[in-house]
């Protein structure tokens, strides 16, 4: 139990993508905050627009996708080819959901007349959600290869270890949404 | 171990220094004599871009000569790449294929806007909108490099991750596999820059110029670092 608390999920490499791509991040926060301090009236009365609720939803669909990704790397460990593509497959459908609810989300705005260039909040709010977007794609293709491989069961410990990688990516993609979500729809 | 294709250990470190004295003349040019360096806000009027062509014009073309003089170093350190991959690759070489054809079709993003410079700072003159679109142009294919870079490092990402020989005297260590992903996922920030003329996500934004260009930087290091260290240790194989 001493030794599995030492552990480092995934490949220490990994750490190197996923710390670049929060200090990215954090800077792009940063701005944002930044940019908001200086017209608070505008950035409220821009995320007036935007839906609490599809983005609570949102935020619900990858929370659960990144059990399910969780319980699916467990499986993974333990070489259950039967659970483990099964659970990657959720985590997918939970992603496709995300998808979705955003291009509904993204209609919705376009269809009241708001775009890139009506107020800098939605500057920063498509600019954002866009950048994190891609990251759901680039996740969602790293799921759809656990679904794939896993339907074996993975023998070789460095194989493990990219499964592993790969759901801290996913972990990530779903950390950013919360601070995205807390700081974009909810911040008051 | 590897039955790949046998390339000459001294053919491809001049290779390797070609493109690293290459990116050294590049930035030269680029920063000291181009100075485009950190980029023109995005939402310059006609007038002042005008200027940024006009005011200096010679030794901006200076630059630019310079600049098309090195600014295909991207091909002889992507053949490398091909060469090393082709190495660890079984049967026909595809990834190796599929990346030197993008890294030498992708150095285009790196030597034509600088022509296109070239042709908005050649008659300085003209009216000031019409350099714009040739300012727009250039800098718009300069920093939106998306349509090939991918397919470039996806190949060096599959094989960091699959080679069959220690990260440590491989041309490919699983870190290079990562860094190159990283650099995969943000190259994605670039073509927003068609999205915004001000802020961080324009063409002289945080987003689409300095992470990537930081990242490219690093990544171009790196790797060409970790060639050279594989090359020596093929060469003390081999001997």
């Amino acid at each position: 139990m001493a030794e599995r608390q030492n552990r480092i999920p995934g490949e220490p490499g990994i750490w190197l993508l996923i710390f670049g791509e929060m200090t990215v991040f954090a800077a792009l926060f940063a701005s944002f905050l930044h940019a908001r301090h200086g017209d608070v009236a505008g950035f409220l009365a821009g995320q007036a627009h935007l839906s609490k609720g599809i983005g609570i939803a949102n935020t619900l669909l990858l929370l659960t996708s990144s059990l399910f990704v969780a319980k699916g790397v467990d499986m993974a460990k333990q070489g259950d080819s039967t659970h483990a593509p099964r659970l990657f497959a959720a985590g997918l459908a939970c992603a496709a959901g995300f998808v979705l609810l955003k291009a509904l989300e993204y209609a919705e705005l376009f269809a009241q007349g708001i775009a890139v260039g009506s107020h800098p909040f939605f500057a920063y709010y498509f600019g954002l959600t866009a950048l994190h977007l891609g990251h759901v794609l680039i996740g969602s293709v790293l799921l759809s290869a656990l679904t794939l491989v896993t339907r074996k069961p993975l023998t070789k410990p460095l194989h493990l270890a990219l499964a592993e990688s790969a759901g801290c990516f996913w972990h990530m993609v779903d950390l950013l949404w919360i601070v995205i979500f807390a700081l974009i729809y909810l911040v008051e | 171990m590897h039955q790949g294709p046998n390339a000459s250990i001294g053919g491809q470190r001049f290779m390797i220094w070609l493109a690293i004295a290459g990116a050294a003349l590049f930035a030269f040019a680029y920063i000291a004599l181009i100075r485009f360096f950190p980029p023109p806000p995005a939402d310059l009027p006609a007038d002042q871009v005008a200027l940024l062509y006009s005011a200096h014009n010679v030794r901006f073309r200076i630059g630019v000569i310079l600049g098309l003089i090195s600014g295909g170093f991207l091909v002889p350190i992507s053949i490398v790449i091909s060469v090393q991959m082709a190495r660890l690759e079984k049967g026909i070489p595809i990834w190796a294929i599929l990346q030197g054809v993008t890294g030498a079709i992708g150095s285009i993003f790196i030597w034509l806007p600088v022509l296109v410079w070239g042709v908005a700072a050649f008659s300085p003159d003209r009216p000031p909108e019409l350099t714009l679109i040739f300012h727009e142009f250039s800098w718009l294919f300069y920093i939106t490099t998306l349509a090939l870079f991918p397919m470039q490092l996806l190949g060096i990402i599959y094989l960091c991750f699959s080679k069959d020989e220690p990260d440590n005297v491989s041309a490919f260590p699983r870190w290079l596999g990562y860094l190159t992903a990283w650099q995969l996922v943000q190259s994605f920030g670039g073509p927003m820059a068609v999205l915004f003329k001000t802020g961080i996500f324009s063409w002289n934004g945080l987003l689409p110029f300095w992470i990537p260009f930081s990242l490219f930087f690093a990544w171009f290091a790196a790797i060409c670092w970790t060639l050279l260290r594989a090359l020596r240790c093929q060469k003390a194989a081999g001997a």
